[in-house]
């Protein structure tokens, strides 16, 4: 069965007083998520800082191998030495060592021999570092692995991939990830929109022969801004293009910098080697479309697609979610730069899942990722307990319509629960995208934290989380009949809580944390149902709002136009409490949608509400081990649909 | 060098090499391009200007607006963005079809509609392009064109491959 995926991506990066990290462990941690590719490329990696005088290209080359040594010295290349790595479908792989003369001269002649030998598909250097090595090719990670035997190598950093080819072939290793620059490799899972105004900005700076894969561009535009004199983290912040009303990006460089910046759904790692330092860094777009798990422990940094890669080199890492528009950076001597999130939020994940339990019906240890419901159906029994979960999806998925209870202990892969009619689960540990899609009824609960795209089109049955959940949960939940879902979240959430919702119940208690509870653009486009947030939420964070320059412009014109006296300009929601008759249908008309962004109320509950929750939190509380009831005299943060 | 058309703070170059020279003395913030004075298809025009800011390694240091009294609605100033401009100015044709001759309406009425209208259809043609900002991700993006029924001539001249092309 062909079950097409994005990409997976893995990084991870040493501390000082940390052994290497073995080239094997990293084929494990890879080769956990290769679902997610295809055989169509897979490629490693590793950065091993040493002390020399010398820069390793590697280059691809469809000719003789030993013309290309020639063609490099008519460039004015030193090669020092040359080996032929690998032969494979009759594209030969070849390492050069060069010696720095003249470390600008020798970009230039990279850069021309890319360009001279690209047009005509003779070959491509696709490694070049000091510390880099790349091993790349057509197949799945364990393939490519075994080709250049990667198990042998250990190094201070690593970057794998598994490629699902979207919009470049994937029949030559050209197109194969890490794509690389001077000491700059990257791996990404996405689609970069934003590819021909990046290649306009490379080539306007003179860059040129790019073998036309959307990612590459990332390593070229990596290595381009650094070399304008720019930090990592600045540099990462222009390429992670935030939003223009974070402000984070000064206005010099927002203006300089256009069409260097990457938009599109993108998780791309980067290393880089500045010559005293390496660098990791972990990129999510702003609407955060891929998956991204940061993780760390005493000896490692990790970055990957998914929990269970983390998990199978460290189970006790501390692991956290990168915040939509963000970025991690750490490197081998200053430890974290940047840690994506707030400090306080990151303590709020939860703790490492205990794998085990006593008595166990079975250890998943051994089944592969989607083969968990045949065991669990071949046990015969209807309670049925598994431990060692680690990745495995679609769990449920081929369950008969009601009557099973399954208690799973570990990190549980994606699209668990989907379609349950009344079939009982209970997650003793984290669980990855996409759980409880399209639910009818029954229930789900998670002690830890569930990721993105929970509980989307839930229509009936209760889902709860004991801890954080992710990105665009509860979207589209709906009710009918005399069904109505219910999803309580007992830590926080990110962006787009609740987007086109038209039914059911959401709530979100906040126990662990202290800050914000939720992300931005909270109940955009609704249309039906409620939501409750514990505590203050800030207006400003209520469904997509102009920001508030459009909104003082506006103001402006209305009161040029002697529809209104002075109003400060404050939130667009703000401004709209504030705003009435003819000016109020204005600003509707320019800044909103037909179903108009969401009603916004701060108060205590009614009593028909507290009747309601009391009931669905009472359960929760039985079921989590928690006092949630006891909370819900105080304020609430409560959305509803638009009153038009 | 002499300036003889300036509006606000942008010059009005009468050809591209008038725009190059400034762009090298480096004083002027931006230029605008008007397809009526240069008389040239302004599509064509705004490309090669962006082209050659380019190759001269200064295009992101200006501003290039696109003026034409032929353009006519969001495709037009979505189309132009993508072909390099950073803005595009509106002909007054458009604001007097859209009041309408002999309309009794409201002009005011009138002129908002067509405005909060183009601001929604630009969102629209962002959306379904896959990008979120205009200014970072749009401008100069060609790869997000494609053309049909172009001679190949022109459609090389302004870097953009034709329907079907990966």
């Amino acid at each position: 069965m062909i079950s097409p995926s994005g990409c997976g991506v893995f990084g991870i990066l040493r501390k000082p007083h940390a052994p290497k990290i073995p080239g094997d462990k990293v084929v494990t941690a890879i080769d956990a998520v290769s679902y997610r590719g295809s055989d169509k490329g897979a490629g490693f990696a590793v950065f091993n800082k040493e002390e020399g005088n010398y820069y390793y290209l590697k280059a691809f080359f469809l000719d003789d191998p030993s013309k290309m040594k020639r063609v490099m010295e008519d460039q004015g290349l030193q090669v020092l030495e040359e080996q032929v790595e690998v032969e494979d479908s009759g594209v030969c792989s070849c390492n050069y060592k060069v010696s720095i003369g003249n470390i600008a001269q020798l970009r230039k002649a990279v850069r021309n021999l890319n360009e001279m030998l690209w047009p005509d598909r003779r070959g491509r250097i696709y490694s070049m570092g000091r510390s880099l090595n790349v091993f790349k090719g057509v197949g799945y990670p364990k393939d490519i692995a075994k080709i250049y035997d990667v198990s042998k190598y250990s190094g201070d950093m690593w970057l794998a991939h598994t490629r699902q080819p979207t919009n470049s072939p994937g029949s030559y290793p050209y197109w194969s990830h890490p794509f690389s620059s001077f000491d700059v490799a990257i791996v990404h899972n996405g689609d970069v929109s934003s590819f021909g105004a990046n290649l306009e900005f490379l080539q306007s700076r003179g860059w040129g022969g790019f073998v036309g894969t959307d990612s590459e561009v990332m390593a070229f535009l990596f290595e381009e801004l650094i070399s304008e004199g720019l930090t990592v983290e600045e540099v990462s912040k222009i390429l992670v293009n935030p939003s223009r009303r974070t402000s984070a990006i000064s206005p010099h460089h927002d203006y300089l910098y256009r069409n260097a910046r990457l938009d599109g759904p993108f998780t791309a790692i980067i290393g880089y080697d500045s010559g005293e330092d390496l660098y990791i860094v972990g990129l999510a777009d702003r609407s955060k479309f891929r998956p991204v798990l940061i993780g760390e422990d005493e000896y490692y940094y990790y970055i990957a697609s998914e929990e269970s890669q983390i998990r199978l080199m460290s189970r006790e890492a501390k692991v956290w979610t990168l915040n939509p528009g963000s970025y991690f950076i750490a490197s081998l001597k200053k430890g974290v730069i940047s840690y994506g999130r707030d400090i306080e939020e990151i303590r709020s994940f939860s703790a490492y899942p205990s794998f085990t339990s006593s008595d166990y019906d079975i250890d998943a240890s051994r089944v592969g990722y989607k083969d968990l419901n045949r065991e669990i159906l071949k046990t015969g029994k209807k309670e049925v307990k598994v431990i060692n979960v680690m990745g495995h999806r679609y769990v449920g998925l081929t369950f008969p319509r009601a009557g099973m209870k399954v208690r799973l202990y570990g990190v549980v892969g994606n699209a668990m629960a989907n379609l349950n009619e009344n079939n009982e689960f209970y997650v003793y540990g984290n669980v990855a995208d996409d759980c409880c899609d399209t639910m009818h009824g029954g229930k789900v609960v998670i002690t830890g934290d569930a990721r993105d795209v929970l509980a989307q089109t839930l229509q009936g049955g209760k889902v709860f989380v004991g801890g954080n959940a992710g990105n665009r949960v509860g979207i589209q939940m709906r009710e009918y009949a005399n069904k109505r879902p219910y999803l309580v979240i007992g830590g926080r959430v990110d962006d787009y809580l609740g987007e086109y919702m038209a039914g059911g119940v959401i709530v979100v208690l906040g126990l662990r944390v202290k800050g914000e509870k939720t992300g931005n653009f909270v109940g955009t486009g609704m249309v039906g149902g409620k939501i409750f947030v514990r505590g203050k939420v800030e207006p400003e964070k209520i469904g997509i709002q102009p920001n508030r320059l459009e909104v003082a412009r506006l103001l402006k014109a209305l009161k040029m136009e002697g529809y209104i006296d002075d109003i400060e300009p404050t939130s667009y929601v703000d401004v709209m409490n504030r705003l009435k008759g003819e000016a109020k249908k204005y600003a509707r008309r320019l800044f909103e949608e037909k179903v108009g962004i969401p009603t916004y109320e701060y108060r205590e509950l009614n009593e028909e509400e507290a009747k309601e929750l009391k009931e669905i939190l009472r359960e929760y509380d039985a079921d989590l081990g928690t006092n949630a009831t006891e909370l819900l005299g105080e304020k609430f943060t409560v959305i509803s649909p638009s009153r038009g | 060098m002499v300036h003889k058309t300036k509006i606000g703070s942008y010059f009005v170059p009468e050809d591209l090499d008038e725009m190059e020279d400034l762009a090298n003395e480096g004083e002027v913030p931006g230029f605008i391009l008007d397809e009526d004075l240069l008389g040239e298809d302004i599509e064509l025009v705004i490309s090669e200007a962006d082209l050659r800011l380019k190759e001269a390694g200064v295009r992101n240091r200006y501003d290039l607006l696109a003026k034409s009294s032929k353009l006519r609605d969001s495709a037009d100033v979505f189309k132009l963005v993508a072909l390099g401009a950073d803005s595009v100015i509106m002909p007054f044709t458009i604001l007097e079809v859209a009041i309408g001759e002999g309309s009794k309406g409201n002009l005011k009425e009138r002129t908002f509609n067509l405005i909060a209208g183009m601001r929604k259809e630009i969102a629209l043609l962002a959306g379904s392009a896959g990008i979120y900002s205009i200014q970072s991700s749009l401008t100069g993006n060609r790869e997000l064109l494609r053309a049909i029924n172009l001679n190949s001539y022109l459609a090389r001249k302004i870097r953009v491959r034709q329907a079907g092309s990966l």
